[in-house]
């Protein structure tokens, strides 16, 4: 991939460096899509230009109201995220720790798991009514399933020769877990965390669109494209897309600072 | 039987062989004017201190680099910008070097699988090498499940059955236990006075390059230049226990250690 | 790691496999039961129930190939579609590394877009028929598939290709035999999130088109306080899951056997 020395060997060949590259990406097929639209194949309302879009959204995001769905979102999804991990984590930690367990539990986690959290939305109605307790539970559903399975999967990649040198210290089975197993899982639990942002990210506007309680993106989204025009829905996308592309540009940045150390970070890879 | 040089065929031929490559702190040579040839059904060593381009050395000579400046000739042609015909490449980390989705005699033939050969010419040639390195019985195993010297040994039946008119050996015995490499250079040696392969070995081993070679080259440190090219007229067939004792290997094992043990003298003297 | 091939361990061993999942589905399905029929709440039936309700009105022939059927075929034939065109694209992209640096932040924001929010689109232009339902899957899932695919021809050992080259493997004997191969594990993993995601989409689009298929079934029976029968389609939708990965992990299985050797651990 690149690195640093590679950077600079690009740079003296005259090539363009990644994030460049990216951009012009982006551009050409803002302009192709800007030409498709002058074109009039559609109607403007249903096929706005990019400039139109762009100076949409531009405009959403200094509005005080859709900016409070924003956060109303965001706030669902960081709670369903912060009650799954809170489940999740300890649960995978004992799963992938007591092999005995994790066979017991792996057919149930197998066939509850394929079951969309959308699916559910008219169960958590009935339970919580249309409050964004239904979105908060729905979230915690989707997002405990890789977070769950991660875990799992980072206690099963603990080394071994780690783990036995720990012991021939003397360190108890507790300690061993908390202070080899736990650290060495870590990065494969943050994959996870970082997974259950993305999918959460979308179960919650997902299920704002269904409930229609009238908080949140989903729900800004049916109210203001219910006027026939598609250019709010665009312009959501690119605005929710964005948010999602930085939440886990970050989450991604701050695993990579936290874990340096972690085998999976250093070196060339394979 | 000693043919004068003159006469025997240059398998390779390398003049003037520079290969640099450009960092932030400007432009390092890995290799630095570098002239030898190799002769038909000769086994040559190349030792030399880690880091000092050995292995740039064999993957310029392998095609999967390019040299700076200098010319290279294998089998008379000169390298272009491919990848030379008839040049196998047996690499040090075995275990990424075959590949896991095919089965032992499946990673053999696959290099075979080109040239439009006979399915019953492959197969010939996949079994013959195969029982040459010991592993017939394994033809249908994967990989991962043969031990690590077993792995080498496909990668070099690959490479006999391949046929090629160069050998290139980057350290192949470096990663496995002693024992195991013990028996893998008993085995090299056997192939090649078997089917006497042209054989460019390079290690870092000065006694595995004793014992092994009709002639050794040593390399200097970074940047790579060309101590020393001796021949070894030890007794064939050797032996791990009387070779090594004999006082021509000792005395030759001493002078080629001399050289590249002591790299601090050796770097006063030679820096440029 | 082995020295011993594990296949002659298999057949047995999956039988195994099968006996304890059997058990413990058979175990978990008598809690449940247990459960709520004593806890007699409005809003939880018991698997007994579930069942007879099932039977009643998922398991006849219209149930079958009004509800069923469809919603299953839109998701089969939106995710064939998706991975017959991401495949090829997100490997054609991984193996022009140059080319990739312009695609690679495209593919990256179309997927972290959520789905859910374009349905509007995809209604507007498809109506709310079969072929919307299909395109809107097709699109949706397609990021993945294309993201894993570049990322598994991408993270192929240097040493490998290095080692096709020297012995002269070329072109599309390199492709079919060295590259393809190597990229098929993270090509596999991709396909499998993308069938889970195809069963969400599948969902969302039939509660919001509202014009058939077990998503709406289930979200109408909930409107009209049809309790059992929203959780009959609740469990023919898991059901269904469950069987199609199990399906295609399957297939991953047979095809990926020599790279669950290399891990030494049954998957």
């Amino acid at each position: 991939m690149g690195g640093p020395a590679a950077a600079r060997t690009n740079r003296r060949r005259g090539r363009l460096s990644e994030p460049v590259k990216g951009l012009v990406g982006v551009l050409i097929v803002g302009m192709v899509w800007q030409f498709a639209a002058i074109l009039g194949f559609m109607p403007p309302a249903y096929f706005p230009t990019a400039t139109t879009v762009l100076g949409y959204a531009l405009t959403l995001v200094v509005q005080p109201v859709f900016l409070s769905h924003v956060v109303e979102t965001l706030a669902s999804m960081l709670l369903g995220l912060l009650i799954a991990a809170a489940l999740a984590v300890p649960l995978g930690v004992l799963l992938g720790r007591f092999r005995v367990a994790y066979r017991l539990a792996n057919t149930l986690v197998e066939a509850m798991r394929p079951i969309p959290a959308l699916a559910l939305t008219p169960v958590a109605i009935l339970v919580f009514g249309l409050t964004s307790a239904t979105t908060v539970s729905l979230v915690v559903w989707t997002a405990s399933w890789p977070i769950l399975i991660n875990s799992v999967y980072g206690m099963h990649s603990v080394d071994r020769v780690a783990l036995e040198t720990a012991r021939s210290f003397g360190f108890g089975r507790w300690q061993l877990i908390y202070r080899v197993a736990l650290p060495s899982a870590a990065p494969f639990i943050a994959t996870g965390i970082r997974i259950a942002i993305g999918i959460g990210l979308a179960v919650t506007v997902a299920t704002e669109m269904i409930t229609g309680a009238g908080n949140g993106v989903g729900a800004w989204i049916v109210v203001a494209s219910s006027g026939g025009s598609l250019l709010p829905v665009y312009a959501a996308a690119v605005l929710v897309g964005l948010l999602g592309y930085l939440l886990n540009y970050a989450f991604e940045r701050l695993e990579r600072r936290v874990f340096a150390w972690h085998h999976s970070f250093r070196g060339e890879g394979v | 039987m000693h043919i004068a040089d003159a006469e025997r065929t240059a398998v390779l031929d390398v003049k003037g062989l520079v290969h640099a490559y450009a960092t932030a702190d400007g432009v390092l040579e890995a290799i630095s004017d570098l002239t030898f040839s190799i002769y038909e059904g000769e086994f040559v060593s190349i030792v030399g201190p880690s880091g000092s381009g050995k292995t740039t050395l064999l993957k310029v000579l392998a095609g999967l680099l390019h040299a700076s400046r200098g010319d290279v000739r294998v089998a008379g042609r000169q390298l272009t910008g491919n990848v030379p015909q008839g040049v196998a490449l047996v690499f040090q980390d075995y275990s990424r070097s075959l590949f896991p989705w095919l089965t032992v005699r499946a990673n053999v033939e696959l290099p075979l699988t080109r040239q439009g050969m006979a399915k019953e010419e492959i197969a010939r040639r996949s079994r013959e090498s195969l029982a040459a390195v010991g592993l017939l019985d394994f033809e249908r195993r994967y990989p991962w499940e043969l031990s690590g010297g077993m792995q080498q040994r496909v990668a070099i039946s690959r490479a006999l059955a391949f046929q090629p008119r160069l050998l290139l050996m980057d350290e192949p015995f470096a990663s496995v236990d002693a024992q195991t490499r013990a028996d893998l250079e008993d085995l090299i040696a056997a192939v090649h006075h078997r089917y006497g392969t042209t054989t460019l070995f390079v290690t870092h081993d000065i006694d595995e390059s004793v014992y092994l070679s009709d002639r050794v080259l040593v390399l200097s440190a970074h940047p790579a230049r060309l101590l020393l090219d001796r021949k070894v007229t030890l007794p064939r067939p050797r032996d791990q226990v009387k070779t090594r004792e004999l006082p021509e290997f000792v005395h030759l094992r001493a002078e080629i250690a001399g050289l590249i043990l002591r790299p601090k003298g050796l770097a006063a003297g030679e820096d440029a | 790691m082995a020295t011993e091939p594990s296949r002659a361990r298999a057949p047995w061993h999956s039988v195994r496999r099968i006996l304890e999942s059997a058990s413990l589905i058979v175990a978990l399905v008598a809690v449940w039961q247990i459960a709520t029929a004593a806890n007699h709440a409005l809003y939880f039936p018991t698997p007994a129930q579930i069942w007879s309700q099932m039977v009643i009105s998922w398991f006849t022939a219209s149930g079958f190939t009004q509800n069923i059927l469809p919603s299953f075929a839109r998701v089969t034939l939106g995710w064939v579609l998706a991975a017959l065109a991401g495949v090829p694209l997100g490997m054609a992209i991984g193996l022009s590394p140059s080319f990739a640096g312009y695609v690679k932040p495209i593919v990256h924001f179309g997927r972290a877009v959520p789905a859910p929010v374009v349905l509007p689109v995809f209604m507007i232009f498809f109506g709310i028929g079969d072929a919307m339902k299909i395109a809107f899957i097709a699109v949706g899932v397609a990021w993945p598939i294309i993201l894993n695919a570049i990322k598994g021809v991408e993270s192929i050992d240097r040493v490998q290709l290095e080692t096709a080259t020297v012995y002269g493997i070329r072109g599309p004997r390199r492709f079919l035999r060295v590259v393809l191969p190597a990229a098929l594990p993270d090509i596999m993993a991709g396909l499998r999130i993308s069938l889970a995601l195809s069963f969400v989409l599948m969902v969302i689009s039939e509660m919001i088109a509202a014009s058939g298929g077990i998503g709406y079934q289930i979200l109408q029976s909930q409107a009209q306080f049809d309790i059992l029968n929203m959780w009959a389609g609740i469990v023919v939708l898991a059901v269904g899951g469950v069987v199609f990965n199990a399906a295609l992990t399957a297939v991953e299985r047979r095809v990926l056997r020599w790279h669950r050797g290399l891990q030494g651990e049954s998957a």
